[in-house]
C-alpha cells in the first residue's frame, strides 16, 4: 500500500525536505536534553498505560499524554530555532493572550474532578491549563527585565518593578486558588532574582518577613484542611482514612516496589488516588521499584544540570536568565513532588516534569526545554564569530 | 559566603558574565603567541632589567 504522503505530488519532497531538516537540527543540538526528555516521555506513556491496564483510568488518558509529547516535541523543535532574546522582546505577541486565557478561568473556568482549583478551561474535546503557559511567558518576560535592569538591581527603583513583575503572575494563579502552580511561579521568581545578584540585605529582609508573616499567614490564610496537610508530616498515622490516605497508600505502594518492582503491567497495583497525574511517582516506585526511582531522579538532576550548563555557555545575559527560570521550574516541581509522594512535603497540586499525566504541563515543559535548546543553538552559531 | 556549590554556580551565572564561558581568552590554542617568547626564554635564564631600573627575572608567560 502506499502511504498517504506519498500519492500526492510534491508532498514527497516537503517530507524528504523536513527530513532533511530535522536530521540538520538534531545533529547540531543539545542531545543528552533530547535523550532524557525522550526517555522520560516514553516512561510516563508506559506507566500510564499500566495504569490503564489496572483500570484506574482509561485508554484516552495515555492517548493525550503520547500526543501532548509528540506535540510538546514539536514545539520544542520550533521553540528551539529562535534566540531566546529574541523571543522574549516580542512578549507582546504572547503575553496578553496568556494572560487573557487567565481571566478567562476566573469567569469559564472549569474545576477539575479531585481538585478545588478553578484553572482548567474546557474546548470541548480537551481542557488547557493556562497557568502552566503562564510560567513560561513569566520566564521569558522576567529575564529581559532583569538583562534591562543589569547591576541597578539591587536599587530600589529597579527592585520595586522587578517584585511587583513578580507578583503579577504568583497572584494571577492564586486567584484560582492553585496554590502549587503559585509556589512554582514564586520559585521561579526566587531562583532568577538570586542569580541576577539580588543583595543578601534583601534575602535577609524577605526571610525575616516571611518568618514575621508565618503565624498571620497560619492563623488568616491557610484553610483547615491545608493546615492539616502540614500537621500530618508530623503525625503520618493521623486519620489514615481521611487526609493521610493518599500519601499513605502512595508510601505503601513504594514500599511494595521493594528493589526492582512489581512490574508495570501487573495486576496487583495498589490504588492511590491521582496515581496517574500528581502521584505518578508512587505507581513508579510500585512498578520499577528503587531502581527505577533512582534512575528517574537521576535522569531529572542531569537534565536540570544540562540546562544550567547551557545558561553557563550562553552568550546573553537573558539566554543565562531564562536557563536559570527553566532549571528552576524544573527543579523545584520535580524536588516538591517527590517529597509529596514521600510525605516528607505537604501534598500540594504540583506535577513531576514530563512524568504525570496532563498535557499543559507536557507542553509548557517541552517549550521550556525547547528555549533552553535555543540558547545552545546560540552559543554554537556565535561560538567562533565576532 | 554561598555554602552549598549549586547555588555557587546559580549565583555565578548571573552575576558574572565570563563564569564558565569559552572565551577568547580562556581557549588555550587561541592565546597569542607573544613574538618576543624566544628572548622571554633568554632573559628568563639571564635576567633583564626591569622599567625601575632593577634587576628583574622575566617569566617565559603563557
Amino acid at each position: 500500500m502506499i502511504p498517504l504522503w506519498r500519492q500526492s505530488p510534491g508532498s514527497g519532497r516537503i517530507m524528504k525536505k523536513i527530513g532533511r531538516f530535522l536530521s540538520k537540527f538534531f545533529q547540531n543540538t543539545d542531545k543528552v536534553i533530547w535523550v532524557v526528555a525522550l526517555g522520560l516521555s516514553a516512561l510516563s506513556v508506559l506507566l500510564l498505560a499500566g495504569i490503564c491496564d489496572a483500570g484506574y483510568v482509561q485508554v484516552r488518558t495515555v492517548q493525550v499524554q503520547a500526543a501532548a509529547a509528540a506535540i510538546g516535541i514539536a514545539a520544542a523543535v520550533i521553540a528551539a530555532q529562535f534566540d531566546p532574546e529574541e523571543l522574549a522582546g516580542i512578549w507582546k505577541l504572547y503575553v496578553p493572550p496568556t494572560l487573557l486565557l487567565m481571566v478567562l478561568t476566573y469567569f469559564v473556568g472549569t474545576i477539575r474532578e479531585g481538585s478545588t482549583n478553578r484553572s482548567w478551561l474546557s474546548l470541548g474535546f480537551l481542557s488547557i491549563q493556562p497557568s502552566e503557559f503562564l510560567k513560561i511567558a513569566f520566564i521569558l518576560t522576567f529575564a529581559l527585565h532583569l538583562s534591562k535592569v543589569g547591576d541597578d538591581i539591587n536599587q530600589p527603583r529597579s527592585l520595586v518593578p522587578l517584585l511587583v513583575h513578580g507578583a503579577i503572575p504568583v497572584g494571577m494563579v492564586l486567584l484560582q486558588k492553585d496554590a502549587g502552580v503559585a509556589l512554582i511561579v514564586a520559585c521561579i521568581f526566587g531562583a532568577m532574582l538570586f542569580a541576577a545578584g539580588l543583595s543578601w540585605r534583601y534575602i535577609g529582609m524577605a526571610a525575616g518577613g516571611a518568618a514575621l508573616a508565618a503565624p498571620v499567614l497560619w492563623f488568616a490564610v491557610l484553610s483547615d484542611y491545608q493546615k492539616q496537610r502540614i500537621m500530618v508530616l508530623f503525625d503520618p498515622e493521623h486519620d489514615p482514612l481521611g487526609i493521610t490516605y493518599q500519601q499513605n497508600r502512595g508510601l505503601t505502594a513504594i514500599g511494595s516496589g521493594q528493589v526492582f518492582g512489581i512490574g508495570i503491567f501487573n495486576d496487583n497495583h495498589i490504588y492511590v488516588p491521582e496515581n496517574y497525574n500528581d502521584f505518578i511517582f508512587t505507581f513508579l516506585g510500585e512498578s520499577l521499584g528503587f531502581v527505577g526511582c533512582f534512575l528517574v531522579v537521576a535522569a531529572l538532576a542531569v537534565l536540570c544540570a544540562r540546562i544550567l550548563a547551557n545558561g553557563i555557555r550562553s552568550r546573553t545575559t537573558v539566554g543565562r536568565f531564562v536557563c536559570v527560570g527553566v532549571f528552576a521550574m524544573i527543579a523545584f516541581q520535580a524536588v516538591v513532588n517527590i517529597g509529596m509522594c514521600l510525605m516528607v512535603l505537604p501534598v500540594i497540586g504540583i506535577t513531576l516534569p514530563l512524568l504525570s499525566g496532563g498535557g499543559s504541563s507536557v507542553l509548557s515543559v517541552y517549550i521550556g526545554l525547547g528555549l533552553v535548546l535555543g540558547v545552545y543553538a546560540d552559543t554554537n552559531r556565535n561560538m567562533f564569530s565576532g | 559566603m554561598i555554602p552549598f556549590r549549586p547555588l555557587i554556580v546559580l549565583r555565578k551565572l548571573g552575576t558574572e558574565p565570563a563564569f564558565g564561558k569559552y572565551t577568547e581568552n580562556r581557549r588555550p590554542s587561541a592565546l597569542p603567541m607573544r613574538r618576543d617568547a624566544g628572548f622571554d626564554l633568554l632573559a628568563s635564564v639571564y635576567g633583564t632589567p626591569g622599567a625601575a631600573g632593577e634587576h628583574k627575572i622575566a617569566c617565559f608567560s603563557p
